[in-house]
């Protein structure tokens, strides 16, 4: 991916009604009602369609569940974490089981699922700063990861699903559970196994 | 002997009606559980207000330095937990909670040595770390370090979490015969 993982995320000069210049975060969010079907998908979700707001909010949640430049200095390493983490949230689309037997038919059903990300439901504070009331405030690092977190979903919706990014599961932090992929890990359960199998 | 043995009977019998169950049926969530602690078997004191909160928070062990930005955010918020203590989570993957216990009045953040995590089970979707604010009981439902599954029942002492009682989490069952490997 290197390259194509463009640090779009720009800060703005504007100048409010004192003529003071502040700097605000442009991060290059889908267009809201605008349409989009993953390329390359399964018939599981092949004939799924999400807008922009979902994509955004899917982007919004990458962002806070994924490492930031802080703490992964390398660039592709942050972007390859990024297609794992999407690979998961694929995973759960149209599928039971995370937690119970609600299938998510988008990213926002997949990410509000009770549980599942408590970047959501806990509101935390990185999550809750990339809202359209806050992100414009996000200083230049902040804004760069927001912007490469919606690359990396651009990349996915135009890409598809990665056949050997197979997991529904990742952690962050150290153990000996999963393949690593940037600071986390990640695998496929014995139950999403079965179910792999059976749908794909 | 007959006398006796009927009247101690009876002494038993009395004693079971008039005493209230400590482990009574939990009806949180739908699932019940003749042996399960409820919150109010575990009532906790709660300050008068107005009452005044440290302002900086102490991060007392090393899990919670290493989380040190998240506590000390949330962690200055209004007590949610056992009167005047904050319970503070965050994500570490999915389904995947960490957590600290603030106490509001002097700042020091806690962290239970033997729980890195608390992980979810499929099929069940009760809240992973359960408490309330006017309660000394703390529930968690699910995987303990993704090892040790089941629904514990700690009592927060004020200087710790005493494992009180463990029970089997219930889940659904996601496979169908469709599914399941013979």
């Amino acid at each position: 991916m290197g390259d194509s993982i463009a640090a779009t995320g720009k800060l703005t000069p504007k100048a409010d009604t004192n003529g003071i210049v502040v700097q605000i975060c442009d991060p290059g969010w889908f267009q809201k009602n605008a349409t989009f079907r993953i390329q390359n998908a399964p018939p599981r979700t092949a004939n799924l369609e999400f807008n922009g707001s979902d994509l955004n909010f899917l982007a919004r949640v990458l962002y806070a569940e994924s490492s930031g430049s802080a703490q992964l200095k390398d660039r592709d390493e942050r972007a390859n974490e990024k297609q794992a983490i999407l690979n998961v949230k694929h995973f759960r689309l149209n599928r039971q089981g995370y937690p119970n037997r609600t299938k998510a038919m988008n990213f926002t059903e997949v990410c509000e699922a009770p549980n599942q990300f408590e970047s959501v439901y806990a509101a935390s504070p990185k999550f809750a700063g990339s809202a359209a009331s806050s992100h414009e405030s996000l200083n230049k690092l902040e804004c760069r990861d927001l912007a490469e977190a919606i690359e990396a979903v651009r990349y996915f919706i135009d890409h598809g699903p990665d056949k050997e990014l197979v997991f529904d599961n990742f952690r962050g932090g150290k153990g000996s559970r999963g393949k690593v992929i940037g600071l986390s890990r990640f695998w496929l359960s014995n139950v999403g196994e079965t179910l792999y199998e059976k749908d794909e | 002997m007959k006398k006796t043995n009927s009247r101690f009977g009876l002494v038993i019998v009395s004693l079971c009606l008039l005493v209230p169950p400590i482990w009574a049926k939990d009806s949180e969530n739908g699932i019940s559980s003749t042996s399960a602690p409820v919150f109010e078997a575990f009532p906790a004191k709660t300050l008068t207000s107005p009452h005044k909160y440290a302002s900086k928070i102490i991060l007392a062990t090393p899990r919670s330095k290493r989380y040190r930005t998240i506590i000390s955010l949330e962690g200055r918020k209004e007590p949610n937990f056992a009167g005047h203590y904050r319970v503070v989570t965050w994500g570490c993957g999915t389904d995947c909670h960490g957590f600290a216990i603030v106490d509001r009045v002097t700042g020091i953040a806690f962290t239970d040595p033997s729980i890195e995590y608390v992980a979810g089970a499929m099929g069940n979707n009760e809240p992973r770390i359960d408490f309330r604010s006017n309660s000394r009981l703390l529930i968690l439902n699910g995987l303990i370090n993704d090892d040790r599954e089941g629904k514990f029942f700690y009592e927060w002492t004020g200087k710790g979490l005493r494992l009180i009682n463990r029970a089997p989490l219930l889940k659904e069952d996601l496979l169908d015969d469709a599914t399941r490997r013979n």
